[in-house]
């Protein structure tokens, strides 16, 4: 019998598995997960700069001083 | 973020590239690694096997069984130092064909995609592969990622991204690499490794991608037929 929540009738959504990748590694590749963090270091570092360019020109474009000159 | 899922590669997920493994092709071949990976398919190449029980025949055969895709870079089809021909790759081309003409239906089902670096060179050393899917990528890597993401888009039912999107998304990968190096304490020659390599990518992709330009995945979207094979 299907698992059912509270309200009548609502069928529960399937839970999905937190680790999707299958990754065949052998003795000498790179660990994945030092793999993993290493791209989501470099994509907030990224976007970081990203933010603080577009948060710079817009400063300017209003006639605003940049941050940290205002004084 | 929703990750992609993904599971292991089956048969019409996989893809088996075919090319040298030289440094001069070296970035051709993280295009094309690169560009299959963002197509939602599994790059297999002789390198992601490293078992010495078995021999490099047996290795390429079990390869070219499990794939569906074959895409063949013949563009160094060409004397060496020694003026001998390379004929590594006309020769997994070949075992590719034969394959597909086997009696198996899956097998049948097997799509070839031929690159060269000039349209109607293989002509003149190749000719009796005239018929197939031959495209040029003056070696260039941009182009081949067009012709590989064309390609990929006509023989699969769902969207890919664009070719323009994939070489955007290809360049600031390449430019990420030292950074990503740097990270992981590693230099350049330690991404000759397939497998690492082939993770960068997938991980890069993964979580630099907009959640709908992930959806669709192969996997997720195998023709009815071929589930649970």
């Amino acid at each position: 019998m299907p698992k059912t929540s509270k309200k009548a009738g609502k069928k529960q959504p399937k839970r999905q598995p937190s680790v999707m990748y299958f990754r065949p590694t052998r003795p000498g590749n790179i660990d994945p997960r030092l793999i993993r963090k290493a791209v989501i270091e470099v994509r907030n570092e990224r976007l970081r700069r990203e933010a603080e360019i577009k948060e710079k020109a817009r400063t300017e474009a209003n006639g605003e001083p940049p941050v940290g000159e205002a004084e | 973020m929703t990750r992609r899922r993904r599971g292991k590669p089956n048969y019409n997920s996989s893809v088996f590239i075919n090319c040298p493994f030289d440094p001069e092709y070296q970035p051709l071949f993280r295009a094309l690694v690169f560009t299959i990976e963002a197509c939602n398919l599994w790059p297999r190449c002789a390198l992601e096997v490293d078992d010495s029980g078995e021999t490099r025949a047996e290795k390429l055969i079990r390869l070219i069984r499990e794939s569906r895709y074959g895409i063949h870079d013949i563009s160094r089809t060409e004397v060496n130092a020694n003026q001998l021909p390379r004929f590594n790759m006309p020769y997994e081309f070949g075992l590719f064909v034969g394959l597909k003409h086997s009696i198996e239906p899956r097998q049948r089902r097997k799509v070839v995609l031929v690159l060269d670096r000039e349209p109607h060179r293989y002509h003149e050393f190749l000719s009796d592969i005239a018929g197939h899917d031959i495209r040029s990528h003056r070696s260039d890597s941009d182009e081949l990622i067009r012709q590989v993401r064309h390609w990929l888009q006509s023989q699969v039912d769902r969207d890919l991204p664009g070719a323009g999107q994939l070489v955007a998304e290809y360049h600031l990968f390449i430019s990420e690499v030292p950074r990503l190096l740097a990270k992981l304490s590693k230099s350049e020659a330690d991404l000759d490794n397939f497998r690492d390599f082939h993770w960068l990518v997938a991980d890069w992709l993964e979580e630099n991608r907009p959640p709908a330009a992930r959806s669709g995945s192969s996997w997720q979207k195998a023709p009815a037929h071929d589930r649970g094979r």
